[in-house]
């Protein structure tokens, strides 16, 4: 069927409109009304999910035949006792469940800041998803993997190198452990993501680094935001060794500001209590309109 | 008996490659000696141990049953084991063989260089040092495959995996997901493929040439076979003195004039004069007889200019090491080498420790670190650190110049020494928020402190330098371009021949001070004497709380 010119230029913006309405939608979701945030002590193995079937099922994100992407935190080659990464009980848990729910491949990718080898292995999660048929890591380290994106209403992350692979997958999860960060105050959700960029170093040389770490929600849209507080790192991040106490908690939701912003008020870090909008990237990821960042609009859902 | 030497040469240059490629490829587990092959060269082993005045131990008792084995059967390591020799075997059928014309031969007087360069460094190692630049075909072999072949096939495979992410990324990842191509790259590589011609290049000449004129372990295995038993028989009545066999032998090893007579100390028993007529040659056991036999024809010169040669080395190879500041404070050895005197006695530069280790870190020393440094490995943290959880260079080191250290025991080495260079840190010169150093060191040796920089109160990094070890974290990972911010020099580095490396007391207390410096996160310094450390560390990148009202107030507000 030949399409004429005029035709194919008034599908094209119809549909660019319908795609721009439909962000605009979703942003308004996210900071217009409450969000909620999913609570549960117990196990990985129990509790994830019993989450996921609070918050409507993991068919409700993984579709089957879909690319999964995990992105926990493995970083640094320690020990899970030392909560600088996320449990593998937790990593092997949702794999799990994604792949239950009929997804393809589940890539679980984190840029690792230490030798990938070692992190894959020390950290207990190549281990931990060995068994799992069509589950992966991959810890891109070569140039060819990221892709350089940028966004004209960025103001200081104007462009930036992310992995290929998120914007390949139908689906990204976000799974870090909570710990605290020296730099970043606590290093969640939000500041996990940078797990998935090429060059960090740019975001302390070139750019007000909290605002940097705020604006990378708008490259990386995590559809899935779970907080394993199995344990948490409470000072001397984000490599540890630190205080670390036992949570045995793990929070979910959609909104990863308002998921950090509840898992901060959850547990003492250096010693005090804080509030979610205490933590500057995360005020600014509020302010931004990613999510809720305060306590009032945050509806809580114990499991 | 050629192709059975054919077939063998074959296995062993597999083995040896095979060992180089997938022994200790896997960076947490020891597995395997990759490194097992560096040990049947006797005269490596015989070279170390003199000029470190010492039995290294595993290499001894290899040393000993090749010299043993040599003397029984002669140069079979040359003809049968040697992958240099496999190789240049390899190229000279192959590469040179159309180029190569008889007219070109060097004459026969020229196979006495190799034992004049075999002199040389015998001398050499009697006062000392190693010259590792040329003396083993072994340790060649594994240089040119550490410094030219590993990274060359790599390159070609990220390359290729690159060429598949056109078509299809998601393909490509998970190919490299599966298996994760690390591209190590090396210094002075134009230098090491110069070399390597030069070895090859002598088959223009001649078959075999660097056995035939240069390999001091030719000539030193040479020497031992003089009395081999194992030796070239020919049958008195089947030769029609013919000379095919003296013009076919690759390494000249057959006198011209009465083709009875074998050069045993060059015969390298590749087999090639067996098999041109079976009854006129064999090789049996047989006794010695110096009828049958002729001997290189060395004069007292020859071995005093190789002498001679060795003397006047000697001040080349001091210089490079005598001079205080001769090597610009970068030249950081890895962790678990001895001292500098006795690691030159002992360094084979085979670069095996190069190739095992997981983060590219290892390099290659260069002219700039002094000529008789050459190859040998040193830590360049710019490029990467060196792992805290690895200790595989030590445990591959063939000779022990690297000692083998359990990780519990590496992890207290100290190879030098972190500076931190406040004009360019960002934290400390432009008040940017960056503590990346202090977040990657293993060791905790960077502490965060709010101090009164040249432009405000800002939380910055320092060294605390007891707790440093060197290992270069913070400097590759610092976001400044160039030149880091934070370097590693080698003052401060820990080595020795033997014992331990820390006492037990300072290692509880090192440890204890690893655990206790998020004290000073906590709002305690550790000894309490420096009053620049801030209560309240914590609440930075929490939001400001000197806009907050106060360091104090700030934040136990809202809760209490």
């Amino acid at each position: 069927m030949p399409i004429s010119r005029r035709e194919f230029i008034e599908a094209a913006a119809g549909a660019t409109s319908l795609l721009a309405a439909g962000g605009t939608f979703a942003q308004q979701q996210t900071t217009g009304s409450k969000s909620e945030v999913y609570v549960g002590k117990g196990d990985a193995a129990k509790m994830l999910p019993k989450i996921l079937e609070k918050m409507g099922g993991i068919s409700r994100f993984v579709k089957p035949g879909s690319r999964v992407m995990i992105k926990p935190n493995m970083s640094f080659p320690n020990p899970p006792e030392w909560a600088t990464g996320t449990s593998p009980e937790a990593v092997f848990a949702m794999t799990k469940l994604c792949l239950e729910a009929g997804a393809k491949r589940v890539i679980i990718c984190d840029n690792t800041i230490r030798d990938p080898e070692h992190c894959k292995e020390k950290t207990g999660i190549a281990a931990a998803i060995k068994d799992l048929k069509g589950a992966v890591l991959f810890i891109p380290k070569q140039d060819s993997m990221y892709i350089r994106k940028s966004d004209a209403k960025a103001k200081e992350l104007r462009e930036v190198d992310v992995v290929k692979e998120v914007y390949q997958c139908d689906t990204v999860i976000s799974l870090p452990c909570a710990k605290s960060h020296s730099a970043g105050g606590v290093s969640l959700n939000v500041k996990g993501l940078m797990g998935l960029v090429k060059e960090r170093g740019a975001f302390h040389r070139e750019m007000e680094m909290h605002t940097a770490i705020a604006e990378q929600l708008y490259y990386i849209k995590p559809h899935l935001c779970i907080v394993d507080a199995t344990r948490a790192l409470l000072d001397n991040g984000p490599a540890g060794p630190g205080k670390v106490i036992d949570l045995n908690t793990f929070v979910a939701g959609t909104d990863p500001v308002a998921v950090d912003s509840y898992t901060v008020s959850l547990a003492s870090w250096y010693g005090k209590t804080f509030d979610g909008k205490q933590v500057k990237h995360l005020k600014l990821a509020g302010e931004l309109g990613f999510g809720n960042v305060e306590s009032s609009m945050i509806s809580e859902v114990t499991v | 008996m050629r192709t059975f030497r054919i077939i063998l040469q074959i296995f062993f240059l597999t083995l040896f490659i095979g060992a180089f490629f997938f022994l200790n490829t896997n960076p947490h587990a020891y597995s395997f000696d990759s490194e097992f092959f560096l040990r049947f060269n006797p005269f490596t082993g015989l070279i170390t141990m003199l000029a470190s005045r010492s039995i290294i131990m595993p290499l001894a008792i290899f040393t000993l049953i090749f010299m043993i084995a040599t003397i029984l059967f002669g140069r079979f390591f040359c003809g049968f084991m040697c992958p240099l020799g496999a190789t240049i075997d390899f190229f000279d059928r192959f590469l040179f063989s159309r180029m190569r014309s008889n007219k070109r031969r060097p004459p026969l007087f020229v196979q006495r260089l190799k034992y004049v360069l075999l002199t040389m460094v015998v001398i050499l190692s009697v006062f000392g040092v190693v010259f590792p630049i040329f003396i083993d075909p072994l340790s060649l072999s594994t240089r040119f495959l550490t410094l030219i072949v590993h990274p060359l096939i790599s390159i070609i495979g990220i390359d290729l995996l690159k060429l598949t992410s056109i078509f299809s990324a998601p393909f490509s990842n998970h190919i490299y997901s599966l298996y994760p191509i690390r591209v190590p790259l090396y210094y002075g590589t134009i230098m090491t493929v110069i070399l390597a011609s030069m070895v090859f290049i002598g088959s223009f000449w001649d078959k075999r040439f660097w056995c035939q004129y240069i390999c001091p372990t030719g000539a030193f295995l040479g020497i031992l076979s003089r009395f081999s038993l194992f030796r070239r028989q020919t049958s008195e009545s089947g030769c029609n003195s013919c000379q095919r066999c003296a013009k076919s032998c690759p390494v000249h090893a057959i006198d011209e004039k009465d083709v009875s007579r074998t050069r045993i100390s060059e015969c390298i028993e590749c087999g090639i004069c067996v098999e041109l007529k079976e009854s006129c040659s064999s090789f049996a056991l047989s006794k010695p007889s110096s009828r049958k036999s002729l001997h290189p024809d060395l004069h007292r010169r020859h071995i005093l200019s190789g002498a001679m040669g060795g003397l006047l080395m000697l001040p080349v190879f001091r210089a490079a090491g005598c001079s205080k500041n001769d090597n610009h404070g970068k030249l950081i050895r890895p962790p678990g080498t001895i001292p500098e005197e006795n690691f030159m006695a002992r360094c084979l530069a085979c670069g095996e420790c190069m190739k095992v280790c997981p983060t590219n870190s290892l390099q290659p020393c260069t002219f700039s670190d002094g000529f008789s440094r050459l190859y040998t490995p040193k830590v360049v943290p710019r490029i990467a650190g060196c792992e805290e959880k690895c200790n595989l260079c030590g445990n591959v080191c063939p000779t022990g110049a690297i000692r083998k250290l359990p990780l519990e025991e590496k992890q207290f080495v100290k190879i030098g020494t972190a500076v931190l260079d406040r004009h360019r840190c960002l934290a400390w010169s432009q008040n940017k928020e960056c503590l990346v150093c202090d977040e990657v060191c293993p060791y905790n040796a960077i502490e965060a402190r709010v101090v009164d920089t040249v432009k405000g109160r800002f939380k910055v990094p320092v060294v605390n330098e007891d707790l440093c070890l060197g290992c270069g974290m913070c400097e590759q990972h610092c976001p400044i371009f160039d030149i880091a911010a934070i370097t590693v020099f080698k003052f401060g580095e820990n080595r020795r021949l033997s014992g331990e490396y820390t006492s037990k007391w300072q290692k509880e207390r090192i440890l204890k001070q690893r655990r206790a410096s998020d004290s000073v996160h906590l709002g305690k310094s550790i000894d309490d004497k420096d009053e620049n450390v801030n209560k309240d560390i914590s609440s930075d990148g929490f939001s400001d709380p000197y806009e907050s009202g106060g360091a104090n107030s700030g934040f136990s507000d809202g809760f209490e």
